[in-house]
């Protein structure tokens, strides 16, 4: 037993120390992925778990790392959606221009919750972003001439970059793995800076912060707009992608399951992150012949692992830490 | 000399209790400074008040002349007020040397595009930044522990780690909220070596301590609250031999 653990611990600390180069060669095998199998079934499902990768690494920076639970991204996700692919069809917009309209138009919807919320403490957000969700919901469902309500947009245009139309579900694939791979880049940035200490200060404790010189308000907005905005990335892409949108996929059980994704890879934990949306889009799909037990499966698990690991998969490992110890006590031994 | 600190009249309610009444007092540059008083005499409201935390009811603070009552705890700690708690809040789940980064907040500047494109200040600054932090843990003797959780440390090391933080913000006053608390003689001698260093590089220091031994020791001037009210000032020797002080404050069995 003990010797499994030391096994086990010597692995994570090799992990850790490596993880830079694990990721890189994972993106390398991704980008390899379509040269070896081409089957619809498999592209699909690996381009919407890099999709939910994406969007639960937004999750993640607001709830992991700045202690801001959302239970209503969905609604962004969707504003980024309906953005992009009313632009694509009744503009004849590209993709690369529909998607920055995604993110600037969700990045202003969280800016216009964030400002009065955010200054609020305690569970104002997460009650907020609920009621939030359904009223974008609603005005989905009521905008008539631009949502087309309950009938959803239909033959979205396909994605169209620089004036060449990619329908290829490898094309896809890869514009979807491009976007997974900045998302990925762009939160592991900002964790790693002197903002991304602030906003873990104030995760750790708001006060402290604010007493160590931090703006806890301005930070947290902040936060909350970056997280919007990749939402809204995400959502245009997949506005491009399914090429049919309507009100109900926006809603807030699906808010729930994305929150679920961060939750159960890990909080504050981006490899954890990108296992747990791996793990909860893959397993559902791989089961999918097991009919009624699906569901069942998939809560099971997750109950499971809340119970013996209720932190998620990777959360309370930070593998800058182990890493930084471990080089410490290497310099320590020579030394 | 000039004064880094000036308190005019100030008064704190709580609903009808009189938490803190027409309160004045000054701490001039390079002072150590105690504050003194049982329980509940207002002591942490003040050091709240002083920093942000509180508005008060009446009355004025003041930082190197500045009038700042009313003023933010952010804004407050970049002006120069940097303080520990009472109850230890240290970022619990943040390594020792990101707890003393995170001080340093307000004296970096990297932002999000610095930190997005990977700039030649943000590489700067974070190499600066872990310098100058492993040499505050080394005045704090907390440097071979500088790699852990702060929430893993024994209590002494964290109330020292709380010092630490502070000091980072590279403050004009350093406030200390009974920084022996909850210390052994050890850890209280340590405690008491490392504040007298910190005199020598020229700190200016207001604390709060029950300690009575310890705030003897290192301050130049104590002020004595009880129930709200400034009932005595000036040296230890004052201060110990004030008949006030002995019938509130060090007559009773401590
Ligand atoms: N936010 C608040 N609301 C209401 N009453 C408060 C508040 N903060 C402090 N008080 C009251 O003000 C009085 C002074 O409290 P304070 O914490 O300043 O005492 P102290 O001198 O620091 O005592 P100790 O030595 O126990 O730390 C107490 O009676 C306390 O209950
Ligand atoms: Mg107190």
């Amino acid at each position: 037993m003990s010797a499994l653990r030391t096994a086990l611990k010597k692995t994570g600390i090799m992990v850790a120390c490596h993880i830079n180069k694990i990721a890189f060669v994972s993106v390398l095998l991704l980008l390899m992925f379509p040269l070896v199998n081409q089957s619809a079934y498999t592209l699909r499902i690996a381009t919407v778990a890099m999709m939910y990768i994406m969007i639960a690494l937004s999750l993640n920076l607001l709830t992991g790392f700045c202690g801001l639970m959302s239970i209503g991204h969905a609604a962004f996700w969707g504003i980024g959606a309906y953005t992009a692919a009313i632009l694509a069809k009744n503009l004849g917009w590209g993709m690369g221009t529909c998607l920055i309209a995604s993110a600037l138009v969700s990045g202003f919807f969280g800016m216009m919750l964030g400002l009065p919320v955010l200054k609020l403490k305690g569970y104002y957000l997460t009650i907020v972003t609920l009621g939030f969700c359904e009223i974008i919901r609603m005005v989905e469902l009521n905008w008539m001439s631009l949502t087309r309500g309950p009938l959803g947009i239909n033959n979205i245009p396909y994605p169209n970059l620089f004036g060449i139309v990619l329908k290829s579900r490898v094309e896809i694939y890869y514009i979807m793995l491009g976007l997974m791979v900045l998302t990925g880049l762009v939160v592991h940035s900002i964790v790693h800076s002197r903002i991304g200490k602030a906003i873990v200060a104030i995760r750790e404790d708001d006060l402290a912060a604010s007493a160590m010189g931090i703006n806890v308000t301005l930070y947290k907005i902040m936060v909350f707009i970056i997280s919007a905005t990749i939402m809204g990335v995400a959502g245009g892409f997949y506005a491009h992608y399914i090429r049919y949108i309507e009100p109900s996929i926006f809603n807030t059980g699906t808010s729930m399951n994305m929150l679920i994704m961060a939750i159960f890879g890990g909080l504050g934990s981006i490899p954890g992150t990108i296992i747990g949306a791996t793990i909860l889009t893959v397993l559902p799909e791989t089961i999918r012949f097991l009919a009624e037990y699906r569901n069942l499966i998939y809560g099971f698990l997750i109950i499971v692992l809340m119970l013996i690991k209720p932190s998620g998969v990777l959360g309370d490992v930070n593998m800058e830490y182990i890493k930084k110890r471990y080089y410490a006590s290497k310099a320590g031994d020579k030394g | 000399m000039s004064t880094v600190l000036k308190v005019n009249s100030i008064t704190q309610r709580f609903g009808g209790l009189v938490a803190l009444n027409n309160i004045n007092m000054y701490v001039d540059d390079r002072e150590i400074v105690g504050i003194i008083g049982p329980n509940g005499a207002g002591k942490t409201t003040l050091f709240n008040i002083i920093t942000g935390m509180y508005e008060p009811t009446s009355g004025k603070v003041e930082l190197a002349g500045q009038d700042i009552t009313g003023k933010k705890p952010y804004v407050i700690a970049a002006m120069g007020f940097a303080r520990t708690f009472q109850n230890i809040r240290l970022f619990g789940k943040m390594s020792v040397l990101d707890n003393v980064i995170v001080g340093m907040h307000t004296r970096t500047k990297a932002n999000l595009i610095d930190a997005i494109f990977h700039t030649k200040r943000k590489y700067r600054e974070k190499k600066e930044c872990e310098e100058k932090a492993e040499k505050y843990l080394e005045l704090l003797n907390l440097w071979d522990l500088r790699h852990e959780y702060a929430n893993s440390l024994p209590y002494g090391c964290q109330r020292r780690l709380e010092i630490a933080r502070a000091l980072a913000t590279e403050p004009k006053l350093l406030l200390l909220d009974e920084p022996a608390a909850g210390m052994n003689d050890r850890e209280t001698d340590e405690l008491l070596e490392i504040i007298k260093k910190l005199k020598e590089m020229g700190k200016t220091i207001l604390l709060i301590e029950h300690d009575m031994k310890f705030v003897m020791n290192i301050c130049e001037r104590i002020y004595v609250l009880n129930y709200g009210e400034l009932i005595a000032e000036g040296t230890p020797f004052e201060v110990r031999t004030n008949q006030k002080v002995i019938d509130a404050y060090l007559g009773k069995e401590e």
